[in-house]
């Protein structure tokens, strides 16, 4: 709202540029030339002008046209003499050609916008059939699976041993683990897209949402060398806490899954400018040449095959929150082999006072800063 | 199942869940009483006086927080809510309201299983009144009747506000603390919405009790929500 606003006032503004530029053209020309072929040149002016502006901005730059003919250049000059009915002529025809031009110029970008967003939503619509045939292939896998070792278990029940239906539900287990994964992953995706998620974004320290994420995933890094290092003790920067776990999540599990099981994972976090920036290093296979911007693209599937189960859901998910956050994310080959995941997150602002000492700032003084934090 | 058996209160309205808890419950020695709806719950808990009610939050009919609120201006009974994992926002105004603790599903039977012994055994010292006067969580030690903090035998010396902040979290015996609680307990009602303070003295702390900060042993976040020290039981 604000901006169109802006955006009218800008134009006013470039209305009175233009008929100065056409006063200034005509002052040049006025001594060889008739004053019909002066008129010429402002009516240009208001031809160009609304071409370009909306509506009013064209009538004002017909209106200033004539204004400033009829003072500069019609006799007796630098006078006004609006009431000739030759002024009255001159401004009826630059306002019809305001009004017309604009007009027509307004239905045509009418219509590219229109048929902009025509092929959007055709665009959204192969994406979302797209995703649906994604996801519903990468929910049977798990879930054939999880079917499969549960009817054997009925059917069977009196002839399994025991190491035999210990490794059924096991299998039963694991895989609901990786549908509730996919699910969750989809579920931040469809509520980011739709714009339905509110970022609630607050000042806090990187190293508590690393902390977080890595309490999280305890259970399956018990056997893993985690090491982290972080430049800043209590690095600061705002974001969202749940959606940028989520980020860190989705990158230990994809070292996780894609590197052997006595390789450690690296999380560092770096202060920059006006960023931070976190890693999470591995030493896998490392991402193949000219995939590194692929895999961060809505349904792709990494080449190496693997049955990993997942439809890089991860890290489209991952960058679209990145994006929600105006920072970003990517990958980077690391020397001695693997693959690091970075991303940045905009430390803009004053942030929020420090702490003194032991004690809070008084609460009167410290609120109105706080707000805008 | 014996006659002195734990009675947990199960809200849930979806039968398979139940089916899962029952079966849960009843292999843990518990004895389990299942309710569908939030009216049966309110007319179960007045009935049987459950010693644990499990709340699952996407009921049919009442608004689980209202269950909640009502519950707690008669009885203390420790209530542990069940909430899906995009729902920050109910689950704090559920723990707000006086829930003790909250589950996100889906949760495998081990997490349910610690939580529930974590709650029941903090509402038992809430009941007697008093805490253990030296609290250990795996090398962390905590003497509150001399004050003292030591990790791994070495003394550490905390300032007032960190102390004052470790101990609302001790005391809570593993539940999770709200952000808003921990602000209101350490600094009073005027800073209840000043998260950023409590991050940072929750940083200092950190830096004081942790060998490594970033993957804390004791002190939990739970990121929208608020945080927990780990169970001094091994829960």
């Amino acid at each position: 709202m604000r901006r169109a606003r802006a955006k009218l006032a800008m134009e006013f503004v470039w209305s009175v540029l233009v008929v100065g530029l056409a006063t200034g053209l005509c002052e040049l020309l006025y001594q060889r030339f008739e004053l019909a072929d002066l008129i010429m040149v402002y009516l240009l002016g208001v031809v160009i002008a609304s071409t370009r502006f909306s509506l009013y901005p064209s009538i004002a730059t017909a209106l200033v046209s004539v204004l400033a003919f009829d003072f500069f250049f019609l006799p007796p000059r630098y006078s006004l003499a609006i009431f000739d009915p030759k002024s009255f002529v001159t401004f009826g025809v630059m306002l019809f050609v305001a009004i017309t031009t604009s007009g027509v110029t307004e239905r045509a970008r009418r219509h590219a916008d229109e048929a902009m967003r025509a092929e959007g939503e055709a665009r959204n619509e192969r994406l979302r059939s797209l995703l649906l045939s994604s996801v519903s292939h990468d929910l049977r896998t798990p879930l054939a699976a999880i079917m499969g070792a549960a009817s054997t278990m009925l059917d069977d029940e009196a002839t399994l041993e025991d190491a035999t239906r210990h490794d059924l539900t096991q299998t039963i287990y694991e895989e609901s683990a990786r549908l509730h994964r996919l699910l969750t992953n989809l579920l931040y995706m469809t509520r980011l897209e739709s714009r339905s998620v509110e970022l609630k974004k607050e000042w806090q320290p990187i190293e508590e949402v690393i902390g977080a994420a890595l309490t999280r995933l305890e259970p399956r890094l018990r056997d893993r060398q985690v090491v982290t290092r972080l430049a800043e003790p209590v690095m600061s920067a705002p974001f969202d806490g749940v959606l940028i776990e989520q980020v860190l999540i989705n990158l230990i599990e994809n070292a996780l899954r894609y590197t052997p099981a006595n390789a450690p994972i690296e999380i560092s976090a770096f202060a920059k400018e006006n960023a931070v920036m976190i890693e999470v290093a591995d030493r896998g296979p490392g991402i193949p040449a000219g995939e590194e911007e692929k895999i961060f693209e809505q349904f792709y599937r990494a080449s190496r095959k693997k049955a990993d189960g997942g439809i890089g859901l991860g890290l489209t998910i991952s960058s679209a929150i990145l994006r929600a956050h105006g920072g970003r994310i990517w990958v980077e080959r690391r020397e001695g082999g693997g693959a690091a995941f970075r991303f940045e997150l905009p430390r803009e602002g004053a942030g929020p006072p420090m702490v003194e000492g032991d004690r809070l700032p008084e609460v009167a003084n410290y609120k109105e800063r706080s707000d805008k934090a | 199942m014996n006659a002195a058996a734990v009675t947990v209160l199960v809200v849930e309205d979806e039968p398979q869940m139940r089916k899962f808890l029952r079966a849960t419950l009843e292999a843990h020695e518990y004895k389990m009483v299942g309710a569908e709806t939030g009216q049966q719950a309110l007319s179960e808990i007045t009935l049987r006086l459950p010693d644990l009610i499990l709340l699952d939050l996407g009921l049919p009919d009442v608004d689980g927080v209202e269950i909640v609120e009502r519950l707690r201006e008669w009885s203390d009974v420790p209530v542990l809510v069940v909430s899906a994992r995009d729902r920050e926002k109910e689950k704090v105004r559920a723990l707000d309201a006086g829930a003790d603790d909250y589950l996100t599903k889906p949760f495998g039977a081990g997490e349910l299983l610690a939580r529930i012994r974590v709650a029941l055994r903090h509402a038992v010292q809430k009941k007697a009144g008093a805490s253990e006067p030296i609290i250990k969580i795996d090398g962390l030690e905590l003497d509150l009747a001399k004050r003292l903090v030591t990790v791994a035998g070495r003394d550490v010396h905390l300032t007032p506000t960190e102390y004052k902040l470790l101990t609302v979290l001790v005391r809570s015996g593993g539940n999770v603390v709200t952000h808003r609680h921990l602000l209101k307990e350490v600094w009073g009602t005027a800073f209840a919405q000043h998260t950023h303070y409590l991050r940072v003295f929750m940083a200092q702390l950190r830096h004081k009790l942790e060998s490594d900060p970033a993957r804390p042993r004791y002190l939990l976040t739970e990121p929208g929500v608020g945080y927990r020290i780990r169970s001094p039981h091994g829960g």
